[in-house]
């Protein structure tokens, strides 16, 4: 008899469904799956059979043919293996009613126990469209399939579970609620900005980048804290609201990074990769493409420490997504775009030994070989960041000394927050959200400076010996700080503030 | 350009080893230059000082050198060769016992330079070093006296800068060929340098920097100049060098006294304990050499580009007023602790006065007071 099951697969950060047809005929027993499976799948024959008579069924001696519809994609992965062992048994008639208004989804271990997959979160949203309302995914996916709403999710443990259910011997209760079920409760992170001692002029500088979503670059010798300083920056960016927060869990959801239990991702992820990540885990892509790790920082933070260091063809990969705000990796059969829509923070040493300005120790480095280790990063991916901060070393005296009460998180995240409002206010028109998005046609718009400011800012230029393509990003940073300061028009004041994110200008150009 | 006495003093001065007490010993034995290149090998040999190889060497260089590629040379890179006997040689140099035969010149040698003062220092100097060869040379250079260094990275540069800045002549003395632009970051000083002084070296054009050359350099440096003054240098370095040649051809010695910690201090400190004068502003200086002033140089104003007005507002001086009592300048964090601003408050006043000239800030967000 034939079998027809639904389940579904992911391609990029959606899902499609799938339908499992099963087939068993009279023959010299057989099992083999049709429809482009990868080895993953190819696999989960084995797993099926084991599964199936731990289940205490007998797997039937006859040709068993597996079909995944539409035949001519790719699949991948472990996913169909509940779907294919629930086809086999009611193929076998073990399962009398059919389970057509059902999607199932879960790897089998060979004890028929139900283990959790990845892209959960996708392919329930996809049921929507597909008309299907119940869904049975591996109890640990729980979470993260509710987050979906008007839609049954039935958790399962074993596969004995299901087939008692669809037989009607067992009673599974399904859970719905979508995002009000799974704890509207805010995440809290465990860093905050009350922790960093000093550095009162570099935490100015990233309360400004959050609140203009302008890029930053943090220049200071090894100890000076530009890690710790980046790990709060998420900290200070405005709370994710449902639709970030589902874009968000749904590219975390595809590589599995969605911990058991766990419904919507609510902080602002951050993503720190070592700098000897190769360009295809920093991008995403491969054969079967997958996100990457500027995607997996879609709505939060991207952390490059010790920026020189990257592989120059890895930092040149970079510029697409901070342009665009999405990488689209082709393939000959097709693309897929992952959103990828996050903070550039990028750390470097001052020079290869790391003591140049330091207050206490002596540089080793030559110019030349300062001007050498600069030079590593390009000037295309320098252009794309609109704020440098020198992060000084604090003398260990200067550590020890009181520097008082300092601010929370939540504070600087009021202001912020404010910040935003009035730039999506003035910006909403031109379909842009923030003042880091602003092309030349805005900038002329929305920054314009009265004469005095004008001249003084082509002085600093001047005197700094900016380039001059600091110009256009000396304007956006000072009307960031315009918005923070509750000020419709840029002042000279907000100007020399903004030129200090700049000077370094000369150093690293 | 050249009469054939000079043209024979630049291709003598070409060959390899060849240097001033050589040269003195050759011309003294065979009268003229020109006779020391046609002299045969024996003679040579002869001469005091001169080793049987150095004469083999001298004699099968004289035919191999080529003056008038050397000179082709420095006069694409605009720069003049000037030798002892001509007119417009620096004086002061004439009265060394071991002057330069042949200097390359690029820029032009004004007779005031005569009256001029050398700066020197470490090449890695702290904040109060810089502010202090700032200092120092501006003051020299708003009396109109010319300053000579060494265009090295640090001091030197400083030196260089700060005169310029102040709109003074200045002077670098150089270890290598004119036609090597070293240190490679200087490049645009050395231009700046051309127009408003001059570089001077005794090597030929393409001589690249080596370390034997650079104390050899050093005896110019004190030599060209009536004094020579030396900021931040440890006790065994190139300013050091350079203050002992100036003590051996009897000019005066200055020393810009610093603070008792600092290993750059020990040179100028040390310097003071053994007779040298404690310089704390040019018009230390300038009163110990007895330089008269109203030299034609004077500039007629301090040469800033005065764009944000000079106006101190009072939130400003608060934070001069916290900047004046450390030498050492103040990192940007102390710098809020101390005057109680916020950042963003902090960041536009600093940004204002450094406009205005009153502040610097130097790598690692340490700003100092500009005197």
């Amino acid at each position: 008899m034939l079998a027809k099951i639904n389940s579904s697969a992911v391609v990029g950060v959606d899902a499609y469904p799938v339908t499992v047809e099963v087939d068993i005929a009279a023959g010299l027993p057989s099992f083999s799956i049709v429809g482009l499976p990868d080895a993953a799948v190819k696999e989960s024959k084995d797993r099926v059979v084991a599964a199936v008579r731990n289940s205490g069924f007998d797997f039937p001696s006859k040709r068993v043919t597996v079909n995944l519809a539409p035949a001519d994609i790719k699949k991948e992965g472990a996913s169909f293996d509940l779907a294919i062992a629930v086809g086999v048994l009611r193929a076998r008639k073990l399962i009398d009613a059919e389970p057509d208004g059902f999607c199932f989804i879960g790897e089998l271990a060979l004890d028929g126990a139900v283990r959790p997959v990845k892209g959960v979160l996708p392919i329930v949203l996809s049921l929507k469209d597909s008309g299907i309302r119940k869904v049975m995914v591996p109890k640990a996916n729980l979470g993260e399939a509710m987050v979906a709403g008007d839609i049954d999710v039935y958790p399962v443990e074993k596969l004995k579970d299901v087939s008692d259910f669809l037989c009607g011997k067992k009673e599974i209760k399904p859970f719905s609620g979508g995002y009000e079920a799974c704890g509207r409760e805010k995440e809290e992170y465990d860093v905050d900005f009350s922790e960093v001692k000093g550095q009162q002029f570099v935490k100015r500088a990233l309360e400004i980048a959050a609140a203009g979503g302008h890029n930053v670059l943090m220049v200071g010798p090894p100890g000076s804290g530009k890690s710790m300083l980046a790990r709060r920056l998420p900290t200070i960016l405005p709370d994710l609201h449902f639709e970030e927060s589902l874009e968000t869990t749904k590219i975390h959801s595809v590589v599995g990074l969605v911990s058991p239990g766990q419904g919507l991702i609510k902080k602002r992820p951050f993503r720190a990769p070592h700098h000897t990540v190769s360009d295809i885990a920093l991008i995403g892509g491969g054969t079967y493409p997958r996100p990457g790790d500027v995607s997996l920082a879609h709505n939060g933070v991207l952390f490059l420490d010790e920026l020189p260091e990257f592989h120059r063809d890895v930092l040149e990969v970079l510029r697409q997504p901070l342009e665009d705000r999405v990488v689209t990796v082709s393939r000959a059969k097709g693309s897929v775009a992952y959103p990828a829509s996050f903070m550039f923070i990028g750390a470097m040493n001052p020079c290869p030994c790391g003591n140049f300005g330091h207050p206490e120790r002596e540089c080793l480095c030559g110019p030349y070989k300062i001007r050498k280790y600069v030079s590593r990063i390009s000037g295309p991916l320098m252009d794309r960041i609109d704020i440098h901060v020198e992060v000084p070393s604090l003398k260990i005296t200067e550590l020890a000394r009181d520097f008082g009460e300092a601010e929370p998180s939540s504070d600087i995240r009021k202001r912020v927050v404010m910040a935003r409002q009035r730039q999506k206010e003035r910006l909403e028109g031109d379909k842009i959200y923030c003042n880091s998005r602003m092309g030349t046609r805005h900038i002329r718009k929305y920054c314009a400076l009265d004469k005095e400011s004008k001249d003084f800012l082509i002085a600093v230029i001047e005197r700094l010996r900016l380039s001059a393509r600091a110009y256009d990003r000396i304007l956006k940073v000072a009307r960031t700080i315009a918005d923070l300061a509750r000020k419709e028009e840029i002042e000279r004041e907000h100007v020399a503030e903004a030129a200090q994110y700049r000077r370094m200008d000369a150093y690293l150009a | 350009m050249c009469d054939s006495e000079q043209k024979a003093i630049i291709k003598l001065l070409l060959i390899d080893e060849m240097g001033p007490r050589r040269y003195q010993s050759l011309v003294k034995r065979f009268g003229s230059p020109a006779g020391a290149l046609d002299a045969p090998e024996e003679e040579l040999a002869l001469v005091e000082g001169l080793s049987g190889r150095l004469a083999k060497k001298i004699r099968s260089q004289a035919a191999a050198v080529d003056v008038d590629k050397e000179m082709e040379e420095a006069d694409r890179a605009g720069v003049r060769i000037i030798t002892h006997r001509s007119g417009d040689y620096p004086k002061n140099l004439l009265e060394l016992p071991d002057y330069p035969p042949v200097l390359y010149v690029r820029g032009d040698l004004d007779r005031d330079d005569d009256f001029s003062v050398s700066v020197v220092g470490t090449r890695t100097p702290t904040p109060y070093g810089r502010s202090a060869a700032a200092f120092i040379s501006k003051g020299l250079a708003r009396e109109g006296i010319t300053t000579v260094s060494g265009l090295a990275r640090g001091i030197d540069s400083e030196v260089h800068v700060s005169t310029l800045a102040a709109g003074g002549r200045t002077i670098a003395v150089l270890g290598n060929g004119l036609g090597v632009h070293y240190p490679p970051e200087n490049r645009k000083l050395e231009e700046k340098i051309a127009k408003n002084g001059a570089l001077i070296s005794e090597f030929p054009m393409s001589t690249r920097p080596d370390r034997m050359n650079f104390p050899r350099r050093n005896r110019i440096i004190s030599g060209f100049s009536l004094g020579t003054a030396v900021v931040e240098a440890d006790i065994k370095s190139g300013a050091m060098i350079t203050a002992k040649y100036a003590a051996e051809q009897g000019k005066d010695v200055f020393a810009v006294p610093g603070p008792v910690f600092s290993k750059f201090s020990n040179g100028p400190n040390y310097l003071i304990k053994s007779g040298a004068h404690a310089a704390e502003s040019a018009g230390d200086i300038i009163d110990e050499l007895r330089i008269f002033s109203g030299l034609k140089n004077t500039p007629k104003k301090a040469g800033e580009p005065d764009v944000a007005g000079k106006r101190i507002s009072r939130e400003e001086q608060r934070i001069i007023s916290a900047l004046e009592s450390e030498p050492g300048g103040l990192s940007i964090d102390l710098l809020g602790v101390k005057t109680n601003f916020d950042a963003s408050r902090l960041c536009a006043c600093l940004m204002n006065l450094e406009m205005k000239g009153a502040v610097r800030c130097l790598p690692g967000r340490i700003y100092v007071k500009i005197y």
